[in-house]
């Protein structure tokens, strides 16, 4: 029987070789997994050696699809890139959308598993051709350009070979300089943290595009249409209003009134230009376009253009590059803002972790440790100074000598590299740079930083939103917080999963419930709200499964030192704090909830709860890394 | 953080964030506290005074803040309950309680 949602299989890639090939994917692997970052995370596990080096070409990196995507259901046109990243050693996800992930589920593949390395610039081309699936094309005219450029010269390349209508995920010079926290770029988005791109760069492969025509096979398309008019109608609601009026911008003033805006590196809390580049004055100023992804109802992207001198430059922002780039680095100028965010869009650059990156040297600076002095700049980086930040971005994407290959290692390895004490104010945990909440005065989002998978995320632990809740002290931290950051973290893993955009998260009435009719009535799998639920842990426990077969410890589960010895210098929360001690404790409640020891690892009983025990997904089962030949000397086109 | 302006003796100063902002056109407002004693007396003080409010942040009829909208006490706690009793002088937040970006 077909299956309806899925492909029942993935595309194996080996760039060295140059050969690929199709495998099958078991059907109850993809009920327990869903998709996106559930099934992406199984496939990471099996194809990833424990121990391998990110950057090596049998590290796999993974374009991963989901059921929902390609059906009507609203915001579902998404997908995730998995790979080890480079930037933590542990598992790295990310999310992007748009046409991109139509394509991808058009081709008729699950997933895409990219091994190998190319031993020229390439970028390979994905469709449905049953005569022509695959092909591998020399890209080295393109090495250097940013991201649009090359979006736009490969897509006329293929339509001028006949393939109108692919759509490309790319990298900048960022990732070909395998600059940690690289992106991957499509459509204007970007799967943008943890160091896809940097992945991709190492492969050689400048670009993957996908062209395909296949359509989503759907179980039961009468009620999948009911529940979707009533999603879609809530999603044009009051739930949705800031995110269609203002963008996530709108967070600038909200978190400078409540003291969690993280400013100058973290030593504050409220920034005096907040108005300045609050959502508020963007939209009353700069803005130039309102847009959506596609399949999208709510349309949250807000495209901002500049004011005054120098060539008008648009670019999407969002608040967490608004935050990174601006009060960060204590830089309250708008203009300025929308500028480095289009330069790190093109250069293909995480904004936080460059924000983050960048805010760490030049608290490095301000302490005398690095001088930051750029080549023909007249003043070294520094809060606030914003005509040096062009430059530095344009260092770090190139890894010029000296500031910028320093940059280009993100703030854990550059304090590892520069020492002096600096790692005191390297602002990451396990390597990925915190984005823009200031965990001291959100401290169930504290722990939810501290624990997480993949970093410090606000995106994989919305535990924030238990703190703006009022049902708990925003301030304080308590064993019972571990419940509601694992739950949290689970509710993420399927949305992410599914996929479904977060911010239609208010939309439903039962979100397990509501979630699990969509599944049904898409795959034809009778599946309950307790499944999905049980689903969602399932997943949160095999990206820990993998973070422990690459090395995690007991240790890596923490804060920046700052967070936990400095408390709150201003805003409404001055004077507070969060101790290692009581930072423990929440973990200690997180470990708890979880059913897992007290040291965080996963115990057989919980294994076998969650299915991984034995089965398709348990250890034993993954099969062993298919075995590489090295770089072929000049990789042919495939006829 | 640019410094709120004092609240007149007396009154309860509300903060209007986000679409709350855009409806009313203004980023504060006073009320005076015979008529903002409580949250529930604030809903339906601002409901009554800005109309546009209906919908955007406050739920039809008045009788509460839409999914998503939340109260603020004086830039520190969430306040979800709306029996919740004000002091005069007191600023009431009014935000989307809603992260991401």
């Amino acid at each position: 029987m077909a299956l309806c949602g899925y492909a029942g299989r993935v595309l194996r890639v080996d760039l060295s070789s140059g050969q690929a090939w199709a495998e099958a994917v078991d059907s109850e692997v993809l009920r327990l997994t869903i998709g996106g970052v559930g099934l992406g995370t199984y496939l990471l596990a099996t194809y990833c050696p424990p121990g391998v080096d990110p950057l090596a070409p049998e590290a796999p990196l993974l374009f991963v699809s989901s059921p929902l995507v390609g059906t009507a259901v609203t915001t579902t046109a998404k997908y995730a890139v998995l790979a080890k990243s480079p930037l933590t050693g542990y598992i790295g996800d990310s999310l992007s959308s748009s046409h991109l992930a139509l394509e991808l589920k058009r081709t008729g593949y699950d997933a895409v598993v990219i091994t190998g390395a190319c031993r020229e610039w390439s970028y390979l081309v994905v469709t449905d051709d049953p005569l022509r699936p695959v092909a591998l094309h020399r890209a080295g005219h393109l090495a250097g350009l940013g991201t649009w450029q090359t979006e736009k010269a490969v897509r006329q390349e293929l339509a001028d070979r006949g393939l109108a209508g692919a759509r490309t995920a790319v990298i900048g010079p960022a990732g070909e300089h395998q600059v940690l926290y690289a992106t991957i770029s499509n459509d204007g988005r970007h799967a943008g943290r943890c160091g896809g791109g940097a992945v991709m760069g190492s492969k050689r492969l400048k670009a993957l595009a996908l062209r395909g025509r296949g359509q989503v096979q759907v179980a039961d398309p009468l009620r999948l249409r009911e529940a979707n008019a009533r999603l879609i109608e809530r999603s044009t609601g009051p739930a949705t209003a800031k995110y269609r009026q203002l963008g996530t911008p709108a967070n600038v003033l909200v978190f400078d009134r409540l003291g969690i805006l993280p400013t100058r590196n973290f030593q504050a809390s409220t920034f005096v230009d907040a108005e300045r580049v609050s959502g508020e004055e963007l939209l009353r100023v700069h803005h130039a376009q309102t847009v959506g992804c596609a399949s999208c109802t709510v349309g949250c992207e807000h495209l901002y253009k500049t004011l005054g001198s120098g060539p008008e430059v648009t670019s999407r922002l969002e608040y967490e590059s608004l935050f990174a780039l601006g009060p960060l680095l204590g830089v309250g100028d708008a203009n300025a803002v929308i500028r480095l965010a289009r330069q790190c869009d093109e250069l293909g650059i995480d904004t936080i972790s460059a924000g983050g990156t960048i805010a760490w040297a030049m608290e490095c600076v301000q302490r005398g440790l690095l001088s930051g002095d750029l080549p023909g700049l007249r003043e070294p980086l520094g809060f606030g100074v914003v005509d040096v930040l062009p430059a530095a971005l344009d260092a770090l994407a190139h890894r010029r000598p000296g500031l910028g290959d320093l940059l280009a290692e993100g703030s854990r390895r550059g304090a590892a590299r520069l020492g002096g004490g600096s790692e005191a104010w390297a602002m990451h945990v396990k390597g990925l740079e915190l984005p823009g909440y200031e965990p001291r005065g959100l401290q169930t989002l504290a722990l939810g930083f501290a624990v997480s998978p993949r970093g410090a995320c606000h995106n994989r632990s919305a535990a924030y939103e238990h703190d703006f809740s009022g049902q708990v002290d925003r301030f304080a931290a308590e064993l019972g917080r571990g419940r509601l950051a694992a739950d949290a973290e689970d509710q993420a893993a399927v949305l992410d999963s599914l996929i479904v955009c977060k911010f239609i998260r208010r939309c439903f009435d039962d979100l397990y419930a509501d979630c699990a009719a969509l599944y049904t009535y898409v795959t034809g799998w009778e599946t309950t709200g307790a499944d999905l639920r049980l689903a969602g842990e399932r997943i949160s426990a095999l990206k820990k499964r993998f973070n422990l077969r690459q090395g995690w410890s007991r240790g890596e589960d923490t804060l920046p030192p700052r967070i936990l010895v400095e408390r709150l210098s201003d805003g409404p929360g001055a004077g507070e704090g969060l101790t290692r001690a009581e930072l423990d404790v929440m973990i200690a409640g997180y470990y708890a909830a979880r059913g897992w020891t007290a040291d965080g690892l996963i115990p057989a009983s919980k294994l076998r709860e969650l299915s991984l025990d034995d089965g398709p997904l348990a250890l034993a089962a993954l099969p062993p890394a298919a075995p590489h030949a090295p770089p072929a000397p000049g990789l042919p086109d495939k006829p | 953080m640019a410094p709120s302006p004092p609240t007149p003796t007396g009154g309860v100063q509300i903060e209007f964030f986000g679409p709350a902002r855009l409806a009313v056109g203004q980023k504060t407002a006073v009320l005076p506290y015979d008529v903002a004693g409580s949250l529930a007396a604030v809903v339906g003080a601002l409901a009554a005074r800005y109309p546009a409010l209906v919908g955007t942040a406050i739920a039809a009829g008045g009788r509460g803040l839409v999914e998503g909208c939340i109260f603020n006490l004086n830039g520190r706690d969430f306040v979800p309950h709306l029996d919740t009793q004000l002091q005069p002088g007191d600023t009431v937040l009014l935000i989307t309680a809603a992260g991401g970006g």
